[in-house]
């Protein structure tokens, strides 16, 4: 891997309370991320029946199964974008369940979509200042007059664009507009908006989907120095079954709305379910681009009656 | 690759640090040149048609803040402008009051009804925002310009002095300066926040609403924030144009003005604040110049016409967008960059000495 690893990521307003990971094996490991008994049904369809999934601070945490398993909907269910018919979602001992996506959000609850979602029309330096929000307090009149503390606020969210575009080598780029970047390099930039936005927990949605297999290798060890440095947990969906397993601490397989296995990845994989549902059609693993239907939320309306997948790949 | 080291360097002025003092010192000199320049150099009339210019790329500003900003279209611009005109006028001749309260009151009269557009425009975008906001804009008109005479005047419409504040701001040069003034100062205002957090996190509402909430930025108290400001500088703009035109009635705010607006801005530019400005231009340009020839003067829809499938077709980012690739295009080559600059102001000169002999009524002189 050509990536630069004597640089190190770009300071960040992490809270330093629970920075400090607690060692392997460790068996009062607090759990960081939580969610209880989530119940998602459009229409007559169940979705989601009864997921329970919890990460400890500091885990990488893989999830596999087929298309249709309802990964995406429980992803949109933890970061907000859905409301669960049932169940809970803590952050750090803290409810979730009410609040809106943005409020997960500025909780130090980070995600990624399956399709890159950035602002192509804006450049990448654009995209790398906006995933700073979360760190910047200052309002409409306080920048509109240019105050001090709105332009010291300025300054530090250019100077962690400016260093994470580094890391991540895309300063050649900083001006481009995101729109403009090839898919992997687009990818990049949603990691570098990640690692500017230093979530507590980051949800990441087949970060590897459409990416050469050049940069699928790269991703791995990135997303370890991510977790190393940031002090980010993450919670991965990914397909490509080699990569997550090698990466991830602990895995989860879901097929048809719940889930079917938990462990070790050589555990999980190795689950006479899990073979069943996925890995025991080789020939679509991996090969599965087909769109899902869109879950999404755009307004707190609840989007009904969806058609699911059906858990076979069309 | 060690630290990039073969990478362009993000320029330091990039984004938020642009070097303000050095800016800020040429924007200074160019407004106080034009301040004097203007009302020296040109009669009392084209003095006018450039306080006429500067109050509508205010409004068009208005609509870069809601439009181009977060994507919200609106057609109801001119009924916001004309409650601001009626406020202040309304507020000066009935109570009394001083300029300065009335065109504030003209800027806030605007909240409630941003307010009640607003929250119904949460759920609505595009075209179906549009026809609601046209819906509303006819709603005011004839409730509140036609049936509220206190407020408008009625069919005779209001009449109001121009301010008095320290020293009068009667003659033409005066009122020339206290709206240049509030110009740039809206302008300013405008062009600080657009490059921070605000107007950014307004910029990531417009361009994918999932991602910017996936942020962490609140995407209703952003929209209702540009409803607000939209709102705010249109009204302030119609108690400046009031008192310019020293009278106006309901009349001169139909709804047709808001797609006059609206297309005004869309050729000058919708995404930026400079869009707002270049549209103006192209708006007192093309009045001024085709309406000095009588047979010139039925042309003036056309042109817009002709402007706005020029947008559509090939520059989406209108004149702004348009000027600035060619500038772009231009700092490649350094030695070109001389030769536009002298093409440039020989453009403004030849323009200007078009209009004050051809243009729309002889200038004073």
């Amino acid at each position: 891997m050509s990536r630069s690893t004597s640089v190190a990521l770009p300071a960040q307003p992490v809270a330093p309370a629970q920075a400090a990971r607690s060692s392997e094996g460790d068996t009062n490991t607090t759990s960081l991320f939580e969610c209880r008994g989530i119940d998602v049904s459009f229409g007559g369809l169940k979705a989601l029946s009864d997921v329970s999934v919890r990460v400890d601070e500091g885990e990488i945490v893989g999830m596999i199964g087929p298309n249709g398993a309802g990964k995406t909907t429980l992803f949109n269910v933890i970061s907000g974008f859905l409301v669960a018919n049932s169940g809970k979602v803590l952050l750090d001992g803290r409810d979730l369940t009410g609040l809106l996506p943005y409020e997960r959000a500025r909780l130090g609850l980070g995600r990624t979509f399956q399709q890159a979602l950035l602002y192509r029309d804006l450049s990448v330096l654009e995209n790398l200042l906006i995933a700073s929000h979360r760190h910047t307090r200052r309002g409409l009149f306080s920048n509109g007059l240019r105050l001090g503390a709105a332009a010291r606020e300025e300054r530090e969210a250019l100077e962690r664009a400016r260093a994470t575009m580094d890391v991540v080598d895309l300063t050649p780029y900083w001006e481009k507009k995101a729109g403009a970047l090839s898919y992997g390099t687009l990818r990049m930039l949603e990691l570098a908006c990640m690692l500017v936005q230093a979530p507590r927990f980051v949800l990441l949605d087949e970060p590897a989907s459409g990416i050469a297999q050049r940069e699928t290798e790269a991703l791995g060890p990135l997303l370890r120095r991510i977790r190393e440095q940031m002090q980010t947990t993450i919670l991965i969906i990914e397909h490509d079954i080699p990569m997550v397993s090698g990466l991830s601490d602990r895995m989860y397989a879901m097929d048809l709305g719940k889930v079917i296995a938990e462990g070790a990845p050589a555990q999980v994989l190795a689950h006479p379910e899990v073979v069943a549902s996925y890995l025991g059609r080789p020939e679509t693993v991996g090969l599965e681009e087909s769109p899902k239907p869109a879950r999404r939320r755009p307004a707190p309306r609840r989007t009904a009656g969806a058609p699911r997948g059906g858990g076979s790949p069309t | 690759m060690s630290a990039g080291v073969e990478a362009l360097r993000v320029p330091r002025q990039v984004s938020g640090a642009r070097p303000v003092g050095k800016l800020f010192g040429i924007a200074a000199a160019a407004v106080a040149v034009t301040a004097f320049a203007i009302p020296a150099l040109t009669g009392s009339y084209w003095t006018y048609v450039f306080t006429y210019f500067l109050v509508y790329a205010m409004i068009g500003l208005s609509l870069v803040l809601l439009t181009g900003y977060v994507g919200q279209i609106s057609l109801m611009g001119a009924t916001l402008v004309g409650l601001g005109a009626f406020t202040s006028a309304a507020v000066e001749v009935h109570w009394g009051w001083p300029f300065w309260a009335a065109a504030l009151s003209a800027g806030l009269i605007t909240l409630p009804f941003s307010l009640l557009i607003g929250f119904p425009a949460l759920r609505l975008r595009g075209l179906y925002l549009a026809i609601a906001t046209l819906a509303f804009a006819k709603l005011i008109e004839e409730l509140v310009f036609k049936g509220w005479p206190w407020l408008t005047g009625g069919f005779s419409g209001m009449q109001v002095h121009r301010p008095h504040m320290l020293i009068p701001f009667e003659s033409d040069a005066r009122y020339f300066w206290l709206v240049l003034g509030v110009f740039c100062a809206v302008l300013a205002f405008t062009y600080n926040f657009s490059r921070s957090r605000v107007g950014r996190a307004m910029r990531a509402t417009r361009e994918n609403e999932l991602a910017a909430q996936a942020m962490g930025i609140n995407i209703v108290k952003y929209k209702m924030l540009a409803f607000f400001l939209s709102g705010v500088v249109a009204g302030l703009a119609g108690a400046l144009q009031i008192h310019l035109s020293k009278a106006g009635s309901f009349e001169a705010y139909r709804f047709y003005l808001s797609f006059l607006i609206f297309v005004m801005v869309v050729i000058g530019g919708v995404r930026s604040m400079w869009g707002a400005l270049l549209g103006g231009v192209f708006l007192i340009l093309q009045t001024e110049l085709l309406r000095g020839v009588e047979f010139l003067t039925r042309f003036t829809d056309i042109a817009f016409g002709v402007g706005l499938i020029w947008v559509v077709l090939s520059n989406p980012e209108g004149l702004a967008g348009y000027l600035r690739d060619q500038w772009a295009w231009v700092k490649e080559k350094p030695r070109w960059r001389a030769l536009v600059a002298v093409a440039f102001v020989a453009f403004d000169i030849g323009t200007m000495w078009l209009l004050v002999h051809f243009g729309g009524q002889k200038g004073a002189g």
